[in-house]
């Protein structure tokens, strides 16, 4: 990830640069604008390939590969989009569409995980270390200080609750990093893909996946990966008919 | 009794049409024409006869008359040819049916008619229609005849009316069948007649069979009005029919029409100052209410079924509605309703029941369904009635799911108030994609994406260091006192960590008596300025505890009973909280 950094910084520091990406932004609207789709996205796709993130530039080229009939990555780039402007209103509303539309397959979300992705990334993680360090540091002060010996107990008894609670946030950093988190989850980009029973062509179908269908991928196994499926599924599906959604891949990563 | 036949009636009619004076052109050559009216006074909706005779030769004459108020047309011809001293003389007498629809009198203009080379005219008619209300005499000399009768001429806009249409046609059992009659005014409801009485009786001298046909009407609009004729249709004995001699069993049946009178009513608009709560209903109506539960939670709805009895108009009447606008504390939704005739609905009688169910549903805790008021207006009394619920008492439970925006009831423009219904909010289409956008995009770094992992473990570091911090004092202290302790310095304690090393009962008296000792001895480092009573108590037991120790007196080291341990913890504890 370090090139990928690097390169985001040059971009926001030189101003060369960032005019240069604006131009072929602008001219990759133009040519949306004026029907040359195949060129649009082109431009987009380079700008994505020079490292660029931008919310509008997925969504452009998002938009753009749904125009050139190709849904499943307009939904990999609205999802990807949304990744970076999770309250952008335009992004869901596209996706509804897409939904309508092609009827892909998309993992329910329940209450906890609700919950989870309307904090702050990193949250339980801070919530969790600062929790256990301060029991730690509660129980130590009740053996080690003598002014607080008289209240050993309750300083023990303080600080064995915020370890608890520490250790509580902790597995849930643990489950939105390794459920929730976008590096885990991969789109269906190809139209046709099939979810098999096994890593092999002529395995038996589990479920076809629609095109801009949600999988999480558990393992990888040269060409192929094994995905949870929405619906408490899991199958063997070609690795490129899926993409991961995060993070982007370019021609320097 | 005599019996009338249709012959004997056309019989009657061509010796009639030979006494008529002719009016029209007659020359000595045989050609003419002349045109009369079998009746020159028809009452409105009736059918007339118009005769027009030509003589000499079948010559072409108009299918229709045109007279602005009456419809006339060619209805048949009749032709008759003669040969008198051996010369032949053709006669055609044709037949036009007329009937006016409003009364007056009205002109028939020379008809023109081209016999040869000559242009013949006729001299202009009058015909006078007019009206023959309900209370006419009967003319006994019509072989059948209609009858329309209503049972009031003055009434209200929506007031039911009774009333009856009749139909007469000579001889006994004559009526084989009647056949739908048609009665329309655009500003009345008239209910279908669905029943039909028959019945005899002598008119004058002749036998009629009789047929009546009962049903209502309200008005829709108030002002004078003239409702009829009705056209009545009657499937009779045709006695012209060849019967062979076996009479009425192998008799045929034949279609006749006719017109009755027309009727001239007024229709009285309610009178002004109607409560809110009036919906339409005239008449004398009883309203009963029930609600289909009595323990709900906000938000829950209640059928409620409110049922109205009595004689009016039910098709007019509207569903009660709350007596105070309810707003902010109930929502209620339209209702459905629902009509029973309790009397047969053929007698032309308007009693019956009306039922409506609403739901309504409460938006907070309430302890009653306020009353429910139905006002109508009453005929007789000529005056505006209002029917009153009573309060339903009901348990209203909270319960948060009911969020639903109360229906909001507002004043219009003549201070009613007007019950404003919900819309219903559209669904999105998606029907497609938004479109690109092109405002500058806003570039962002992944580093800015990646977690803040400096930040963090320099977080962890300051935390890490206090802890140890903590953690080596801790440490060092212990380690100081270890080292204290092995250069044989004794443990300093204080009085009450000696009361806590106090053994229990069952312990050595000795090992007891020393630790009691020394207690009391940190005691008294502690407290150097006790009061002189408390020294007392410490003096007391040190003495017990020097006699136990150092006496002699007991050389065995048993262990402490309960009952030393008992006297004496307690009274240092006391000691302790001085």
């Amino acid at each position: 990830m370090l090139p990928l950094i690097v390169i985001g910084i040059a971009l926001i520091l030189t101003p060369g640069s960032s005019q240069e990406s604006l131009e072929v932004f602008t001219s990759a609207n133009a040519d949306f604008e004026s029907g040359e789709l195949e060129q649009a996205a082109l431009k987009y796709q380079s700008l994505v390939d020079n490292g660029l993130i931008s919310a509008d530039l997925f969504f452009n080229l998002g938009t753009t590969r749904y125009r050139l009939e190709k849904p499943g990555e307009a939904m990999l780039w609205f999802r990807r989009a949304q990744i970076i402007e999770p309250r952008a209103p335009e992004i869901p509303q596209n996706i509804e569409f897409l939904k309508t539309k092609i009827g892909f397959l998309e993992f329910g979300e329940s209450g906890l995980a609700g919950f989870l992705r309307s904090l702050p990334s990193g949250t339980g993680r801070w919530l969790g270390s600062i929790l256990l360090w301060a029991g730690a540091i509660a129980v130590a002060a009740a053996f080690s200080l003598p002014s607080l010996r008289p209240n050993r107990s309750g300083m023990v008894v303080l600080g064995v609750i915020l370890g608890m609670f520490g250790y509580v946030a902790l597995r849930m950093n643990h489950y939105e990093k390794t459920q929730l988190a976008p590096e885990n989850f991969a789109t269906v980009i190809a139209s046709g893909a099939k979810a098999l029973t096994a890593p092999a062509p002529a395995s038996k179908t589990v479920i076809d996946l629609p095109p801009g269908s949600e999988v999480r991928i558990i393992q990888a196994s040269g060409q192929w990966r094994y995905v949870d499926i929405p619906g408490q599924l899991r199958g063997w599906v070609r690795a490129e008919q899926i993409e991961p959604v995060w993070p982007v891949p370019t021609p320097q990563s | 009794m005599p019996r009338f036949s249709t012959a004997a009636f056309l019989i009657g009619l061509f010796v009639a049409l030979a006494a008529l004076p002719s009016s029209g052109q007659q020359p000595p050559d045989g050609f003419g024409v002349s045109m009369n009216a079998l009746s020159s006074r028809v009452a409105i909706g009736e059918v007339g006869t118009l005769i027009l005779k030509v003589t000499g030769v079948d010559a072409s004459v108009p299918e229709t008359i045109g007279v602005p108020g009456l419809d006339i047309s060619h209805s048949g011809q009749n032709s008759k040819i003669s040969i008198i001293n051996q010369t032949q003389t053709i006669e055609v007498t044709h037949f036009y049916r007329f009937r006016g629809e409003t009364p007056g009198t009205f002109t028939i203009p020379s008809l023109n008619v081209v016999l040869g080379t000559q242009t013949y005219s006729t001299n202009p008619l009058e015909i006078t229609i007019y009206e023959r209300d309900q209370n006419e005499t009967i003319d006994a000399t019509k072989p059948y005849f209609g009858k329309f009768e209503l049972s009031k001429n003055t009434f209200y806009v929506n007031e039911i009316v009774p009333l009856t249409l009749s139909l007469y046609v000579q001889g006994r059992n004559s009526i084989q069948d009647v056949l739908p009659p048609q009665l329309e005014h655009e500003s009345f409801i008239i209910k279908a007649f669905r029943d039909v009485q028959t019945d005899g009786a002598d008119l004058g001298n002749t036998y009629y069979t009789s047929a009546s046909l009962p049903s209502n009407l309200f008005a829709l609009k108030a002002g004078e009005h003239r409702i009829g004729p009705a056209t009545l249709g009657v499937r009779v004995k045709d006695n012209q029919g060849a019967s062979f001699g076996f009479g009425g069993f192998f008799s045929r049946t034949v279609v006749r029409e006719m017109a009755t009178n027309t009727v001239n009513v007024t229709v009285k608009p309610l009178p002004p100052g109607a409560p809110v709560s009036f919906n339409g209903g005239v008449g004398i109506f009883e309203l009963t209410a029930t609600a289909s539960t009595a323990e709900v939670s906000i938000g829950d709805p209640i059928s409620m079924e409110f049922v109205v009895d009595g004689s009016g108009n039910f098709e007019t009447l509207g569903a009660p509605v709350f007596k105070v606008p309810p707003t902010g504390l109930w929502k209620s939704y339209e209702p459905s309703k629902t009509f029973e005739a309790t009397a047969s609905e053929n007698s032309g009688s308007s009693a019956g029941r009306t039922v409506f169910s609403q739901v309504i549903i409460p938006e907070a805790k309430v302890k009653s369904i306020p009353p429910f008021e139905l006002t109508y207006f009453d005929p007789d009394q000529e005056k505006y009635v209002s029917l009153e619920t009573p309060e339903i008492p009901i348990t209203v439970s909270s319960d948060e799911r009911s969020s639903a925006p109360a229906t909001i009831r507002f004043p219009t423009d003549s201070g009613e108030l007007t019950r404003v219904p919900e819309a219903s909010r559209p669904n999105p289409q998606f029907d497609d994609i938004l479109h690109i956008r092109k405002t500058q995009p806003r570039w962002i770094s992944a580093a800015s994406l990646k977690s803040d992992s400096t930040l963090f473990y320099l977080v962890q570091a300051v935390f890490s260091i206090g802890f140890f911090t903590v953690l080596g004092f801790g440490v060092i202290r212990r380690v100081k006192q270890r080292e204290f302790d092995r250069e044989g310095h004794l443990p300093v304690l204080s009085f009450r960590q000696s009361l806590k090393r106090i053994p229990k009962a069952g312990a050595p008296k000795r090992e007891f008596y020393h630790a009691v000792s020394t207690s009391l001895m940190l005691w008294r480092d502690e407290y150097p300025d006790a009061p002189a009573p408390v020294l007392d108590i410490a003096d007391r037991i040190t003495d017990r505890c020097d006699t136990v120790l150092y006496s002699g007196a007991n050389q065995s080291d048993g262990p402490v009973t309960d009952r030393d341990v008992a006297e004496i913890v307690p009274t240092l504890q006391k000691l302790a909280k001085k």
